[in-house]
């Protein structure tokens, strides 16, 4: 009994001295040592990975962890972007003008600049967009991204039917850059804009006088059959209530009458201008798809990546 | 003259009976924004009698997205009566006929409703 007692004793005491001269924390298992290109490795995964939500998130812990790290200018600025691939433009745009707030010189400016009127384009404000690439086109030294500036700012114009103002935009680019986008076609194809078929607005109101003439025009033929039946069976139910002497009839029909007749041309006009605009929008999807130069952003690709697309 | 007055009955009774079977006044109130509760308008209390009591009993058919009656909503609310109001009679010209073919499909549930809110007719003139 006494020489279980000693031996426990001695396990005891080889016990305390192991557990003492051991941290806690190697007795628990493996631990995980963060560093901060581990950390940058691990949002760059989740981005790769299109987990771009969870990435920005990464992003902001490296940025929190590692505040004079020389990487957080880029962590700050890939936030933006995982906000941006995410389709979080609003997001995305405070992202980046707080990166641009904390780092104006910095070596993502630009790339922050370009990305911020990209986002401005998604969430469909146009002007921003334009003003964004503008700045940038006066502040940056480098000719590449003062190209990329225009030529965004040019398809930004494209997308706005805008031609004039596209091509007086492309032409500020450089030899080289005119080169690498193509743009030798693309103002070809730009010239080519006043064949494309269109109908007067002018001309459609005018013929509208004469009730479904103006939707006939406009190819819509049902509409004008029931335009001019409509018009046409108001008219004479108007004029044979005058006619018999039933005055607050007349007057009714005739209100109602004045309502279709209004709306007839108010419609053919518009049908032009929806027939011009769909027709603009198919020839800008039909160059878009033809000869625009895919600009990718990409975490991981540094600069500008080129597609390009032949139509055979 | 006797005679005539029965013609135009007849003419306008027909008219009416058209204008109320065209696909353009069907009319639901569970699909598409309501019309403000806030407009007191004549026209507003037109279209909410309209689609709270016509619509309920014959239920929709208008195949446009938003119903003709909501279209019409919306253009007087931004518009004003008269230029609301010819924007309607434009709509119920063209509800269901051409704009199929040229307008993009929107599905609403489980229907197919081709999509014409008032900013697609007014883009040429008015600002949003």
């Amino acid at each position: 009994m006494n020489r279980v007692f000693q031996r426990l004793t001695i396990f005891s005491f080889f016990l305390f001295i192991s557990c003492w001269c051991f941290p806690n924390t190697v007795q628990a298992g493996q631990t995980a040592n963060v560093d901060a290109g581990v950390q940058l490795e691990y949002a760059g995964s989740l981005y790769a990975g299109e987990d771009f939500l969870m990435a920005a998130g990464e992003y902001k812990r490296f940025m929190f962890l590692f505040p004079d790290h020389t990487r957080v200018e880029e962590a700050a600025y890939r936030v933006g972007l995982c906000y941006l691939s995410a389709g979080l433009s609003a997001r995305a745009i405070q992202s980046f003008k707080e990166c641009l707030r904390t780092y104006p010189d910095g070596r993502y400016a630009d790339q922050a600049q370009l990305r911020m009127s990209e986002g401005y384009l998604r969430s469909n404000q146009t002007g921003a967009a334009i003003t964004s690439l503008q700045n940038l086109a006066i502040i940056t030294d480098d000719v590449e991204i003062r190209d990329e500036a225009f030529y965004r700012m040019g398809w930004t114009y494209i997308g706005m039917a805008q031609w004039e103002q596209a091509q007086m935009v492309f032409a500020k680019m450089s030899q080289e850059g005119r080169h690498t986008y193509r743009l030798e076609e693309l103002s070809r194809a730009l010239d080519e804009e006043p064949k494309m078929n269109r109908k007067s607005p002018g001309l459609a109101g005018t013929l509208a006088v004469l009730p479904g003439a103006g939707y006939l025009y406009c190819g819509r033929y049902q509409d004008a059959l029931i335009a001019f039946l409509v018009n046409g069976g108001l008219i004479w139910a108007a004029y044979e209530s005058f006619s018999n002497e039933l005055y607050a009839l007349g007057s009714v029909i005739t209100f109602v009458e004045i309502g279709f007749y209004a709306g007839n041309i108010y419609g053919s006009v518009a049908s032009a201008h929806k027939y011009n605009r769909k027709n603009e929008r198919q020839w800008i999807e039909h160059l878009r798809k033809r000869l625009k130069v895919n600009l990718a952003s990409r975490p991981e690709n540094r600069g500008v990546e080129l597609s390009l697309r032949y139509a055979f | 003259m006797k005679l005539k007055r029965p013609r135009i009955i007849t003419i306008l009774g027909l008219f009416i009976i058209a204008i109320a079977y065209s696909p353009g006044f069907g009319d639901e109130t569970t699909i598409g924004p309501e019309i403000p509760e806030e407009d007191t308008g004549p026209m507003a209390f037109a279209l909410k009698f309209f689609s709270k009591t016509v619509s309920r009993a014959d239920g929709r058919r208008c195949m446009m997205y938003p119903s003709c009656s909501h279209y019409s909503g919306q253009a007087f609310k931004k518009h004003g009566f008269i230029k609301g109001w010819v924007m309607t009679c434009d709509r119920l010209l063209r509800c269901g006929h051409d704009e199929i073919h040229i307008s993009e499909q929107i599905i609403v549930g489980n229907q197919t409703y081709i999509f014409d809110p008032v900013q697609r007719n007014d883009f040429w003139w008015s600002r949003p």
